[in-house]
């Protein structure tokens, strides 16, 4: 049980203000990770650099210890590091389905003329697979419904079934649940994390606002503030923190 | 009789030029006012192919396909980099400097002056020059064109395309390669576009600068517009439509003839007008 | 040697013409962030107003000048009210101005087409006063397009940006979303500077007319110049546009000794072909035009 994505040193800023200094974070392997801070902590940053959206200006992103600082974003997801959003970005004029469907890893059957010219619907494998992925979020029956049509807390499901379907190792979850009800949350989507971790073997970090999420989820959990880690480790012994609790609890 | 021929003709021709067009702005989003370019080089590559170097039809037309993709990677390659409302500009002003390149390269193109004398096609020993012929032929090639398309559409290689169109950050996180979609989708456009160059080629057996100018570009956009960008029935009815109303003022006695491409153009502007405000989503009425 | 200081100066009479245009574009594209080219349709009707003003109703250029201008603002004025603020309200990509405002450019072109044809229409009744310097030879039009350039920046530069309304002008260039969230009436102001930036470019219509003529197929060119000069200079920048068009307008005037005509345009848009593909922002640009993620 190792590091499966670390982020060394990194420091990022934009124009007059440095989102990120020093940031230091290990991600273990086959565990979850939370992320928590308040607004503007720099949270959605340090996600976008480690799944390569933006490059740091100093510090390195390693992956099962290589080095992917300057991939490309795909690349990055081919290598198994996958991210979700925080506002969603799920394709609108597609339906539930088709947005599934084509986040979906390529197949070995499939050469470039399957892929370019044969109807995705033929694609038994593939249609299976996604529907399965929509039954596991309980959203099926919407499958062939446009996302514009969609609620917003079914859209955030879609949204953590995309991330699901590619398939990757490592998922980073921006906020995946604020907004839904608890009956959702407690239900449906802590115990799919727990299982993609317990038994597909997956990695999960998370940014969420609701602390008690965070602390009952994540074996490890990080705290940023201002572009800073202020701390890091097991919720119980961050619980047990006084003076963190009150410095934190403050903002947050 | 012949008349009513040679309109469909050019329909069928407009048709593949407004669905190869589709791929990139109606599928992609792509704005690439610079059509009419594809397929004129399309023309000219398959002409002076078969003219200079004596190249039957359909060697002529597939390789004309290759050049033409090949010269899509010229705005391509570029276009990938720039911001997405820039891509108008670059593609208007690609538009215009092959569009001048066509007039002035004398030693190439004779420049406004065209090229005539094109050989009509010969297939498997036919010589296809009757009018019904030529019909028969190009609705074959154009049905092909549109399945093409079609299977484009509904391909994963379609909904990535679709993709780009509503959010390109979305598509590169679920693993996808916006830069190379958005070159096969360039190149496959531009492919099919010249197609329709040199199926004109052949059958007016002449072509010439004018055909292939920034006009033409925004008529096959206007096609778009009008059928409803990114649904293929849609844009070949809206295709049908453009290219037939024109015709039909002819038929009006006491219009002097000097004033019909002023009233042809007037139309197109109005068409456009009309839809931008009224019904961006085009004709055919929303399904699925 | 006369030949080119000759051309120079006419370079620079050029020049000065494109850079109104420029100006002109800047003022509409800085504050819409669209690429609103109703402008085009604009300087086409301006220019035939003024030609039918002179030639068919007798009235004297300058008078017919100023009525001209009038009619720039109003007729830019209901093209907006009428039309492009509806495109705009729809919240549809920005493609759609440029889409909606190209129709109109069209359609205002093809009914100039339909009831006047495709000749040139000059709005000047009898010859142009000529002055000479030296060896350099100038027509009235030239110089009053240097004056009009030259006292259109310094005006819109020095006064209008500096006025109350044109303080809000820049706020929205700047930043669209504060503007609307600090209590700016985004659209009346964007509105206002469109106008201006129509009358400033019907200032151009006007001398054209009265010093070469003008023709249906002109607004669609003043588009093109305007593009040219805008992102040579650099988008976002009013003085970018000026400098920009001056620039181009030498450049085409003196490229005559070494270009054959035909030429001439090609390069004028390769040269936007290039910038675009290798630096968007111009020379004099305001960089973070657009940010990403």
């Amino acid at each position: 049980m190792g590091t499966i994505l670390e982020g060394k040193g990194i420091y990022k800023g934009f124009g007059g203000l440095q989102a990120l200094s020093n940031v230091n974070v290990k991600i273990e392997e086959k565990k979850i990770t939370g992320l928590i801070g308040p607004n503007g902590a720099g949270k959605t940053t340090l996600f976008n650099i480690l799944s390569g959206f933006i490059k740091p200006e100093k510090g390195k992103i390693l992956f099962k210890d290589k080095e992917i600082t300057r991939e490309k974003p795909h690349d990055v997801v081919l290598l198994g590091l996958a991210r979700s959003w925080q506002g969603l970005r799920l394709f609108e004029n597609l339906t539930v389905l088709e947005n599934i469907v084509m986040s979906l890893p390529t197949y070995k059957s499939e050469n470039v003329a399957k892929i370019i010219f044969v109807p995705w619907s033929k694609n038994k494998a593939k249609l299976t697979k996604a529907m399965e992925i929509l039954d596991l979020i309980t959203i099926k029956d919407r499958a062939f419904t446009l996302i514009r049509d969609l609620s917003f807390a079914e859209q955030k499901l879609v949204a953590v079934a995309r991330l699901l379907a590619t398939d990757s190792e490592v998922l980073l979850l921006d906020e995946p649940v604020s907004g839904l009800d608890e009956k959702t949350v407690e239900k449906v989507v802590t115990p799919l994390l727990r299982e993609l971790v317990m038994k597909n073997g997956k990695t999960i970090c998370l940014v969420e606002h609701s602390i008690k999420l965070v602390f009952n989820m994540c074996d490890t959990v990080y705290c940023l503030n201002q572009g800073e880690i202020v701390a890091a480790g097991e919720p119980r012994q961050l619980s047990q923190d006084e003076k963190l609790k009150r410095a934190f609890f403050q903002i947050v | 009789m012949e008349y009513l021929l040679h309109i469909a003709i050019i329909i069928l021709i407009n048709i593949i030029l407004s669905v190869s067009f589709n791929i990139l702005m109606g599928y992609a989003g792509i704005f690439a006012l610079c059509h009419a370019i594809f397929y004129g080089i399309g023309a000219y590559a398959s002409t002076l192919l078969m003219i200079h170097w004596g190249f039957s039809f359909i060697p002529a037309l597939l390789c004309a396909m290759v050049i033409t993709a090949l010269f899509s990677l010229i705005i391509a390659v570029p276009g990938l980099r720039i911001h997405w409302d820039y891509m108008v500009i670059f593609a208007f002003s690609f538009q215009m400097i092959l569009y001048h390149v066509m007039l002035n390269w004398i030693d190439l193109t004779r420049g406004p002056q065209g090229i005539p004398g094109i050989p009509a096609p010969i297939i498997f020993g036919f010589t296809v020059e009757s009018k019904i012929s030529i019909l028969l032929l190009y609705l074959v090639i154009s049905s092909a064109v549109v399945y093409l398309a079609k299977k484009i559409e509904s391909s994963p290689f379609g909904l990535v395309l679709k993709g780009i169109k509503n959010d390109e950050l979305a598509v590169k996180s679920i693993g996808k390669n916006v830069t190379r979609h958005k070159i096969i989708a360039f190149a496959f456009a531009a492919a099919l576009a010249s197609v329709s160059g040199t199926l004109i080629s052949v059958y007016v057996s002449y072509i010439s600068p004018a055909y292939f100018d920034l006009n033409m570009s925004v008529f096959i956009l206007i096609c778009l517009v009008f059928g409803g960008i990114g649904k293929i029935q849609g844009v070949i009815l809206g295709t049908i439509g453009l290219t037939a109303l024109p015709e039909l003022l002819r038929f009006i006695p006491s219009l002097p003839s000097t004033m019909l491409g002023g009233i042809r153009d007037l139309i197109y502007a109005v068409v456009l007008l009309f839809f931008m405000l009224y019904r961006p989503q085009g004709i055919v009425p929303e399904t699925k | 040697m006369d030949l080119i200081l000759n051309l120079v100066v006419d370079g620079i009479c050029e020049g000065a013409r494109y850079a109104i245009l420029g100006m002109g574009f800047a003022l509409i594209f800085n504050t819409q962030r669209m690429f609103d080219i109703s402008f085009g349709g604009v300087y086409i009707w301006c220019g035939f107003a003024l030609w039918i003003l002179v030639t068919q109703a007798g009235i004297n250029l300058t008078l017919a000048g100023i009525i001209v201008l009038a009619i720039g603002y109003l007729l830019s004025y209901a093209i907006q009210k009428i039309y492009l603020t509806k495109v705009r309200s729809r919240s549809g990509p920005p493609v759609g101005i440029f889409l909606g405002s190209m129709a109109l450019l069209m359609a205002m072109e093809a009914i100039t087409s339909i009831f006047w044809g495709g000749t040139i229409r000059v709005g000047r009744i009898g010859e142009a006063a000529l002055f000479k310097w030296g060896v350099v030879q100038l027509s009235d039009i030239k110089i009053l397009k240097v004056i009009f350039a030259i006292s259109i920046f310094l005006l819109i530069q020095y006064v209008f940006m500096r006025s109350p309304m044109g303080v809000n002008a820049r706020a929205i260039a700047t930043n669209q979303l504060l503007a609307k969230i600090v209590g700016l009436q985004n659209e009346k102001i964007i509105i206002f500077t469109t106008c201006l930036g129509c009358t400033v470019v019907a200032i151009d219509a006007v001398l054209v007319c009265a010093d070469t003529g003008v023709y249906p197929a002109i607004g669609f060119q003043s588009v093109m110049i305007a593009f040219m000069s805008v992102i040579l200079g650099g988008i976002g920048s009013f003085t970018g546009a000026a400098i920009g068009g001056l620039i181009i307008g030498v450049v085409r005037t003196v490229a005559v000794l070494e270009f054959p005509t035909l030429w001439q345009e090609l390069i004028l848009f390769l040269i936007l072909f290039l910038i675009i593909a290798f630096r968007p922002i111009g020379i004099w640009g305001i960089k973070d035009w657009k940010s990403e993620v």
